[in-house]
């Protein structure tokens, strides 16, 4: 018996993940802490990031074919394991509902101040329930194409503010305390590298297993580099204006003017940030709902995938009450409340089973 | 939740299937007696007192003492074959041979058999159902008192329609030839096309009481074994009273029956499915339509043209992205203009927003509606067009383009900008025909959900669409490729049409055992010398 029939390949799982890591970046700017030093800020994160990849990969590596919760129950026992699973599973709740609040409250102070902010949310969550019920194999395939469209679009966005970029605008390099640009690198390694953790919940679906880990490093390090590019070009567009604005990305493309026909563009960056966003959602609500089923030894995880939806919907209006305490916890919380299941769920797992000597060679039996 | 409903509407079906299977069935299998006499009296009673049924008696041998019957069914045999090669040969040719053979009764089928009858097909049986099953096909059968077995005869010949040109999917260099309504003509067309020894066609029956004769066709060794079991079963398990177009059997093997998107390709040009049988598809053939049915059918089929192929391969490539875009605009125009005159006025352009604007000064409906009715109007004039007896054409295109085009803008109900949008997606709509229909049906919500949420709903809608694409296949395959899943070789016949040199192997995702189409390296690389003489002299 298994819930998800479906493979995907290596390829497919990089781009998703590009797509997933894309998701709330081009909303919550990474690096936006460190100013016109953001592009460095990333660059570090990116490494940290590649290293909790690496930790959550090894585990994955250790346990082909099985998913974070099947995991949990061998290593730790079905009591504890299921424990650990449940608190894992409720990170990536909360993930999807944080960046369904992060969606609404963009689309309500940018495009439509007057539509409910409970109307966009609970649209965005059908279209995410839907595409989670059809598997993991077709998020993966609409990932290939939407990706490939957004970066297209990245590319379009970049070529036409070339006349407005001025590179002086990075200078000096290494403005800022050290202190404060270690913390915000360490902020864009949770925040939006780290949350790769739950492809936990995908890696077993992949049909070359061996391959897993470095599907895993090309995406984080292709999403890693377009966010980089987009932070050096935001800062040399906005210059001392940068740090100011709550959706950077956003600005920059109001900036593109061509020739009186081509200008205020930046819906377009809008429609990136929805279709990337669906991914990110989509993910963690898949990981969520797939575990829950898991978890509870359910014949199929569709059942619960709308009542999980209509919960995320609820916690995403209520959890955060206005914009600046969503930047404030992406910025100061975020990075700490996020280390136990990033990081030590993954690392304790591994060593836990490493001492344990499980899968045992032989004699494993799920 | 539709697919659920159809998941009952099958139970439903599987319970009806026996009560149906034991009524309206003939006696089944009984031989033919020795008695003529009782033969005929069985066949009458199946065959009814119908008008075209013929029984024709007759006495033959030297002597005349034999009593036999041919019977047949008026209207689907050849006259001129019947008379001169059947019933002469029967009556006059078997009186001249003096030898005692007619007596013997149970030579006396034989003998007709091998040594009377100057037609080409000839079965002989035993069974008096399959007498009636074949009379009713068109054969022929001769009955002889004293014989168990009986002849049927191919003496087929009706009425039929000539090949004619495709009156659907044109092509401007391609071959002027279409499928017409009898079976063996669409096979000898296919047959004419590939002329490969494992090209087989495999029929079968369909349908209750209509008996229509099916055939899939493929080349054995190219197509997967698999696909084919799969499509036998498929077709096998159709229970239906009648079978009257290729489009039935559409409706009943198709992977996703609730989507909006066909998954079952359809084609009236030879040429078309000849291609596709060597890309490694499988045809469906009906007798009694003039389509075939191909399958697996993916999305990028309807982009596809045989002119593509025929066309030089920039132009091909060309074109394929104009019918992309016009598509994508078929659907998506009304919708972002509606959009964008509602909720995102910016993105205009500063002097096309005065004109829009200005124009639409004084309307009397918000231009949600305003999207909504044109398009419904655009709908009515294209069924009324597509329906309506040809000598009423000119009046619907009178009222069509003044009425409700130019008279609407000027008494001031409709924006011009408005009709321009209308008339460009309905343009547009008439690319790619295959996908009109899901065409149209997602215009409407687009534009829908572009007057009710703006570009943000426009986007919704559209993941949704993609995501309900990527999720369908046909006969296992996944719809969307070779785009997605990627398969890089498979992408020389999408957004580009690699020159035919360079298209080495069939289309991978199709999975067939045989991917070697030609060899590679085929590019014309003419002499340089050959220039030399006609520049010196």
């Amino acid at each position: 018996m298994s819930l998800e029939n479906g493979k995907i390949s290596s390829f497919q799982l990089s781009v998703l993940i590009i797509g997933f890591i894309f998701g709330a970046s081009v909303i919550i700017a990474p690096g936006q802490g460190a100013g016109h030093d953001a592009w460095m800020a990333i660059a570090l994160g990116l490494t940290e990031g590649l290293l909790i990849a690496w930790i959550f990969t090894a585990l994955a590596r250790h346990f082909k074919g099985k998913t974070l919760v099947e995991i949990n129950s061998l290593v730790y026992g079905k009591i504890l394991g299921n424990f650990i699973s449940v608190l894992f599973i409720w990170y990536l709740f909360h993930l999807g509902a944080l960046v369904l609040n992060n969606y609404s409250r963009f689309l309500e102070l940018e495009l439509y101040p007057a539509t409910p902010k409970t109307l966009t949310l609970i649209l965005i969550m059908l279209v995410c329930a839907s595409s989670v019920r059809r598997g993991i194999e077709v998020l993966a395939r609409c990932s290939l194409i939407l990706v490939t469209l957004t970066i297209l679009m990245a590319i379009f966005d970049t070529l036409l503010v070339v006349p407005h970029m001025d590179l002086h605008n990075l200078l000096p390099i290494l403005d800022i305390p050290i202190g404060k640009l270690l913390w915000t690198s360490h902020a864009t390694a949770i925040f939006p590298f780290g949350d790769a953790v739950a492809f936990l919940m995908v890696l077993a679906f992949v049909n070359k297993p061996e391959k897993g880990r470095s599907a895993v490093f090309k995406g984080v390090l292709i999403a890693g580099l377009v966010l980089i590019g987009v932070a050096v070009r935001n800062a040399a567009v906005l210059g001392q204006m940068n740090p100011i604005y709550t959706y950077p990305t956003y600005i920059t493309a109001q900036v593109i003017d061509v020739g009186d026909v081509l200008t205020r563009v930046e819906v377009l960056v809008a429609i990136n940030l929805i279709t990337m966003g669906f991914f990110k959602i989509s993910v963690a609500y898949y990981g969520a709902v797939l575990g829950l089923a898991q978890v509870f030894n359910l014949r199929s995880y569709r059942p619960i995938i709308l009542p999980i939806g209509i919960l995320m919907v609820i916690l995403a209006l209520t959890n955060v009450s206005n914009t600046a305490e969503m930047f404030d916890f992406a910025n100061n919380g975020y990075p700490i409340y996020t280390i136990p299941f990033q990081i030590a769920i993954p690392l304790i797992t591994l060593l836990v089973a490493k001492l344990r000597k499980l899968p045992q060679i032989g004699g494993e039996q799920a | 939740m539709p697919g659920f409903l159809f998941k009952k509407l099958h139970f439903k079906k599987i319970l009806n299937h026996e009560q149906k299977k034991s009524a309206g069935q003939y006696s089944s299998s009984v031989s033919l007696s020795q008695n003529l006499e009782e033969n005929l009296r069985v066949l009458r009673e199946a065959l009814g007192s119908s008008s075209d049924v013929i029984i024709r008696d007759m006495k033959i041998s030297s002597d005349s003492n034999i009593d036999a019957a041919v019977v047949y069914i008026d209207g689907l045999v050849d006259r001129a074959l019947l008379n001169h090669d059947i019933l002469r040969p029967l009556m006059f040719n078997l009186q001249l041979i003096k030898d005692n053979l007619s007596h013997n009764h149970k030579s006396l089928i034989d003998y007709i058999k091998s040594s009377v009858l100057t037609v080409g097909q000839i079965t002989v049986v035993q069974d008096i159902d399959r007498v009636i099953a074949r009379v009713l096909t068109g054969h022929t059968a001769i009955l002889a008192e004293g014989a168990t077995r009986a002849l049927l005869i191919d003496a087929k010949g009706w009425e039929t329609r000539r090949i004619e040109e495709p009156k659907n999917e044109l092509s401007i260099r391609g071959s002027k030839e279409s499928f017409t309504e009898t079976l063996r003509t669409n096979t000898a067309l296919l047959r004419r096309k590939i002329r490969d020894p494992r090209l087989t066609f495999e029929s079968l029956q369909i349908g209750e009481r209509s008996k229509t004769d099916v055939s899939i066709a493929y080349v054995q060794g190219i197509t997967p074994d698999n696909l084919i079991e799969e499509i036998k079963q498929r077709l096998q398990r159709i229970d239906n009273d009648i079978i009257l177009d290729v489009s039935y059997l559409e409706q009943f093997i198709e992977d996703s029956p609730s989507s909006l998107f066909p998954t079952v390709g359809s084609s009236e040009r030879p040429d078309v499915v000849a291609a596709r049988i060597l890309e490694s598809r499988a045809a469906i053939l009906v007798d009694g339509s003039p389509m075939a049915l191909t399958v697996p059918f993916l999305f990028i089929e309807g982009f596809q043209n045989p002119d593509d192929y025929y066309a030089r391969p920039f132009f091909a490539a060309l074109v394929r992205w104009v019918r992309l875009l016009g598509y994508l605009l078929s659907i998506y125009l009304p919708g972002i203009f509606v959009s964008l005159k509602t909720f995102h006025p910016e993105l205009f352009p500063t002097q096309l927003l005065v004109s829009v604007a200005a124009a639409r000064e004084g309307l009397p409906l918000p231009v949600v509606l305003e999207a909504l009715l044109m398009l419904l109007l655009f709908e009515i004039l294209r069924e009324a067009g597509l329906r309506m007896p040809r000598s009423l054409g000119q009046a619907v295109s009178i009222v069509g383009a003044l009425v409700i085009g130019q008279a609407a803008v000027s008494a001031g109900l409709v924006g011009a900008p408005m009709v321009i949008v209308i008339a460009t997606t309905a343009i547009a709509s008439f690319l790619v025909i295959l996908f009109a229909e899901p065409g149209a049906l997602y215009r409407f919500i687009m534009t829908l959900a572009g007057g009710l949420l703006g570009l943000f709903g426009i986007v919704l809608v559209s993941i949704e669409m993609l995501s309900h694409l990527a999720s369908l296949r046909s006969l296992g395959v996944a719809y969307l490729s070779p785009v997605t899943p990627l398969n890089i070789r498979g992408l020389r016949d999408t957004f580009i049409r690699a020159p035919l040199w360079a298209m080495d192997s069939r289309p991978a995702s199709l999975d067939s055992p045989n991917t070697r189409r030609q060899s590679s390296g085929q590019m014309p690389r003419p002499p340089k010398s050959s220039s030399q003489q006609g520049d010196t002299q």
